[in-house]
């Protein structure tokens, strides 16, 4: 297989079959980064794109230095961060409550394609994390990376993201074990919005 | 991309200080249970469809006038069999009926060796454009070679076998004139360049038929002309050595701009850049 380095340089000089190449070989891992952050399929499906189409705007600016998966990843990190800080996150974040029901159901007839309630069970929890931690927690046991990499990804410091994970991880379990709690709080929000 | 293996010592070492062993693996197991249902192929190329607008246009590289020299020969031998054999059969006709038309007694050798110069290069000419009157140049097109590339190797191909058949019938019948060799050589060569030069210039204008009735009958009216007329007649064959060599330069010259033109046509040809092709 043809490094990454190689392929970068075949699509500077106008090469299309390189550029998919690049991109297949780069996309679930991207996609699945963007999906566990934002929770969503359509939406992680859409931003996954406009992951790639940022790569290929500043990829004449990639000058090898640096994995280049890590590379691509800082950029699925800050395009995530933007869409957060985006005034269309926090309107639909203020509808949040009334969509529940609804957001829920979709999300729910999806992730019945997998059948795995376990899978459901767990990107509940994941979903509820705050940002940050839930960055940090998919960075390391999603993608593997270490606590210097997440570090320099996140333009943190270290001891910064360990604080991050520990916060995460403690508030994970809580969720993950008070699954039954959190399924009653869930039934009288919602019964509270019929 | 799941990245769940069994847990590296170092990945627990760095998180020693907040998370025991058993407490990270015990994590890291329930954090394997979070599935992604990825987008299937169709989706993912919807994406790669939309990210071509985006790959820089391909850079035309440059290769000096050398190399180009270099791979117009190399692919003009290819050539050689893509070339009809009634071409080569044909042009060789002519040539033996030069010979014996030179031989006559009443004709005058290098007259005849003038005005049947041109004639291999024009049915020739069809050769070189066949591929554009049959609606091939497309398949033509599908190796590593552009179009412009193509019609120049045919126009070597042809003209370097015209100009050969010319320089043999001329030594052949050297005897007869007593003149020299090179007298004889330039005296057909700067009308031959004239006559290749319209012959390129028709050829751009009109389609395969059209383009060789035009052209020959041109060349009798010309032919008739100059062979009814002494003053002509001298003129073609004795004419002084200044206005031969100007009319040889403006022959060149017309030829290299008529080529140019064709580069030019040709390179644009069906968005005429090489072509990326998996053999």
């Amino acid at each position: 297989m043809q490094s990454d380095e190689s392929l970068i340089e075949e699509i500077k000089n106008g090469s299309q079959a390189a550029m998919e190449v690049l991109v297949k070989k780069h996309y679930k891992n991207i996609f699945a980064y963007t999906y566990r952050k934002v929770g969503d399929y359509h939406l992680a499906y859409d931003m996954t794109q406009e992951i790639f189409i940022k790569m290929m705007k500043s990829i004449a600016s990639y000058n090898g230095q640096g994995k280049f998966q890590h590379w691509l990843l800082k950029i699925a990190v800050n395009h995530c961060r933007d869409y957060y800080r985006s005034s269309f996150y926090r309107r639909k974040d203020e509808l949040n409550e009334i969509d529940y029901q609804l957001k829920d159901e979709r999300e729910n007839v999806e992730d019945l394609l997998s059948k795995k309630l376990e899978s459901v069970r767990v990107k509940a929890a994941v979903d509820q994390l705050p940002d940050y931690q839930r960055e940090a927690i998919i960075l390391k046991f999603y993608q593997d990376l270490k606590i210097r990499q997440i570090a320099e990804l996140t333009e943190a410091k270290e001891s910064t993201v360990k604080s991050r994970l520990k916060q995460g991880i403690d508030k994970l379990k809580l969720l993950l074990k008070g699954g039954d709690e959190d399924e009653q709080v869930q039934t009288s929000r919602q019964n509270r919005h019929r | 991309m799941n990245k769940f293996k069994q847990a590296d010592k170092t990945d627990i070492d760095e998180l020693d200080d907040i998370f025991d062993e058993k407490e990270y693996e015990a994590i890291e197991k329930e954090l394997s249970h979070y599935l992604v249902k990825f987008p299937d192929e169709h989706k993912i190329d919807a994406t790669i469809d939309t990210l071509r607008q985006y790959v820089p246009d391909r850079k035309t590289q440059s290769p000096s006038v050398m190399e180009r020299l270099v791979t117009i020969i190399q692919r003009a031998g290819t050539e050689i069999t893509i070339v009809s054999k009634s071409y080569w059969i044909a042009s060789t006709i002519l040539f033996f009926l030069g010979y014996l038309i030179a031989n006559q007694p009443n004709n005058d050798p290098l007259l005849t060796v003038i005005f049947l110069a041109p004639l291999p290069f024009i049915f020739g000419l069809l050769e070189v454009f066949k591929g554009r009157e049959n609606g091939l140049l497309e398949m033509e097109l599908a190796c590593k070679f552009s179009a412009h590339e193509i019609i120049l190797s045919r126009l070597f191909l042809i003209g370097v076998y015209n100009v050969t058949l010319n320089t043999v019938l001329t030594i052949s019948i050297s005897p007869v004139t007593g003149r020299p060799l090179v007298e004889m050589l330039l005296t057909w060569f700067t009308p031959f360049t004239f006559f290749v030069a319209i012959a390129l210039w028709l050829s751009a204008k009109f389609k395969g038929q059209v383009f060789v009735t035009t052209f020959l009958g041109l060349w009798l009216v010309l032919t008739v002309l100059v062979l009814s007329n002494n003053h002509w007649m001298e003129a073609f064959l004795n004419p002084s050595p200044v206005l031969h060599l100007i009319f040889l330069g403006i022959g060149i010259l017309l030829n290299g701009i008529q080529i140019r033109q064709l580069i030019k046509k040709y390179v644009t040809y069906e968005g005429g850049a090489r072509v990326e092709v998996n053999y």
